[in-house]
């Protein structure tokens, strides 16, 4: 009986580490003296309402592969849009000329070594791909 | 055509247009230009053989099947000269009235960020009046194979200025509001049932708010622009009035005034509301226009669009109008002496069915049904199809190129098939 119940605890200790490892967080790099954000200042730069951050320096949003599970679910829990209402959005927005959508790369390696190398850049990666280069900003509520 | 005075403000933003060329060019070798661009391919087949098809007063009116009316590139640079000052210049190809090569640049404007919620813009715009007016050449960004003509075919005449705007945005409750206040000028050739003409407006004042939470959006606007030239001549109606010296016909010189179009106010007054849950779509926009000059009709124009997606597709229906407001205007020619001879009375009285012509000559009246289907068919490409039935109240064509006069109550199907990209 108490082996099966720490059979138990361990599988609920590893399914809530799993959960918490895939789940997405807004990081900047460690340089950028930003420490928190909230989900409305997440928004208003990755909706393209403010190009800064909130202390006033140039935000440079970074997106993840077009199509990829993160990019879709990002946007799911920001603004509860799909990713094809999304770039409907940008197109609207970029060729009326008033703001330009977030920075995509080929692959995700490419966006963590930008985010990683700017004071600028903001960007959503999973809580799993956090290391000391960068620092969490926001953490959206499960 | 016209020999239009050029003002300073118009002569500044062209050039403005042209250093902000000579300014892409010069950086594109760098990351600080972004170059993008859309096109839609698109074809109509309308059933009238009389009345042509455009999509608004600046396009040629297009009879059969055609690809001209619906199809365009557009290329758009985007420059990033400092935190503080970008510029944007946005050039679209397509069919058109007007050809001059510098009409091709639909947006060329330098802007200035004097903080997060000001912005300063100077140079070629968008009339920011309406909700498709930034971005309405964008196919891929709006639901319908085109903006529905009863509401934008006349406001589009004025749907770029020369000049300067000022945009205040800030985060409000759940949502975001902006305002907008534009001061300018523009060229505009338009068609109306028959051939092309020139129209110049001045002191153009602009005025836009907006607000919008996750799943709608609600928009006022406000436009007064003032007519300062005309490619019409009133050589006839001169000509006739100089027939009669004023004290034989006192209300010549009056009906010269209903007809002159120099220094004349046309106001437009726009409301429009859009809800998007992902599921179900409504879009509605009311106009109205407020004109000083007979030959332009006061109108209320308006449509309501509903549409449901699945899967990347959105099924969609439209119902939009214009009329006009003002139905009565007097077609009589004015005071006569009571001196005048008979036979002169008779002569100046004969001009009524004229003036009637020249006020009936530019009436929209009609409504149009229409059923489509959206297809995002990947991340850069949508496909539309959509079916026009066009009813047209007595003769009132005036959204329409007449090559043949139609009976009264015309009724015209437009069917449009069109691929829609960005890049």
């Amino acid at each position: 009986m108490r082996q099966c119940m720490i059979h138990l605890i361990t599988f609920f200790l590893f399914v809530s580490c799993s959960y918490s490892a895939h789940a997405l967080v807004v990081v900047v790099g460690k340089n950028n003296p930003v420490e928190a954000l909230s989900k409305t200042q997440v928004i208003d730069i990755y909706m393209g309402r403010y190009n800064t951050f909130p202390n006033g320096v140039v935000a440079r949003p970074l997106d993840r592969v077009a199509g990829s599970d993160a990019k879709q679910k990002f946007y799911r829990l920001l603004v509860n849009k799909s990713e094809e209402k999304i770039n409907a959005y940008w197109a609207r927005l970029l060729f009326s000329g008033r703001a330009s959508p977030p920075s995509s790369y080929a692959t995700n390696d490419e966006m963590l070594d930008e985010l990683r190398s700017s004071k600028q850049t903001i960007g959503y990666v999973l809580e799993s791909e956090v290391d000391d280069s960068l620092k969490v900003v926001y953490r959206f509520e499960k | 055509m016209l020999h239009f005075k050029r003002s300073q403000l118009h002569f500044a933003a062209c050039l403005l247009m042209l250093s902000l060329c000579a300014v892409s060019d010069s950086f594109a070798a760098n990351d600080k230009v972004k170059l993008n661009g859309f096109a839609t391919l698109g074809a109509i087949y309308n059933d009238s053989d009389d009345l042509g098809f455009r999509p608004n007063l600046k396009i040629p009116g297009r009879t059969g099947l055609s690809l001209a009316p619906d199809s365009l590139i557009g290329l758009q640079a985007n420059i990033n000269i400092s935190p503080q000052w970008d510029a944007v210049i946005q050039a679209v190809y397509r069919d058109k009235l007007d050809e001059k090569a510098i009409n091709y640049l639909d947006v060329a404007f330098l802007r200035y960020r004097l903080n997060n919620r000001l912005e300063l813009r100077g140079g070629r715009m968008n009339t920011d009046i309406y909700f498709l007016s930034e971005y309405k050449s964008v196919g891929y960004a709006y639901l319908w194979a085109r903006p529905p003509a009863e509401f934008y075919s006349k406001v589009t005449s004025v749907s770029q200025f020369e000049g300067g705007d000022v945009l205040f945005k800030r985060s409000l409750g759940d949502g975001f509001f902006t305002a907008k206040l534009g001061y300018g000028e523009t060229d505009a050739s338009i068609a109306t049932t028959g051939d092309g003409l020139d129209v110049h407006f001045t002191n153009m004042l602009m005025a836009s708010a907006s607000y919008q939470q996750n799943n709608w959006q609600v928009r006022a606007s406000f436009l007064d622009a003032r007519v300062n030239d005309f490619s019409a001549d009133l050589n006839t109606i001169d000509d006739a009035i100089a027939l009669f010296p004023p004290n034989i016909w006192p209300g010549g010189p009056r009906l010269r005034e209903r007809f002159d179009f120099v220094g004349k106010k046309q106001q437009f007054f726009g409301l429009g509301y859009r809800f998007d849950n992902d599921t179900w779509l409504v879009q509605s926009e009311i106009g109205f226009i407020n004109s000083q000059w007979d030959i332009e009709r006061d109108t209320v124009s308006g449509y309501v669009s509903l549409g449901y997606q699945n899967d990347g597709m959105t099924y969609f229906a439209t119902v939009s109008a214009v009329e006009p407001t003002k139905n009565n205007l007097s077609d009589r020619v004015g005071e006569i002496s009571p001196n005048a001879p008979a036979a002169i009375a008779a002569a100046i009285q004969s001009f009524r069915p004229l003036i009637r012509e020249a006020l009936e000559q530019n009436v929209a009246n009609q409504h149009t049904f229409s059923l489509g289907v959206n297809w995002m068919f990947s991340a850069s490409l949508v496909a539309k199809l959509q079916l026009d039935h066009s009813v047209i109240a007595d003769d009132d064509y005036a959204l329409w190129r007449v090559y043949n006069e139609p009976e009264a109550d015309h009724t015209v199907n437009v069917a449009s098939l069109s691929l829609n990209w960005v890049f």
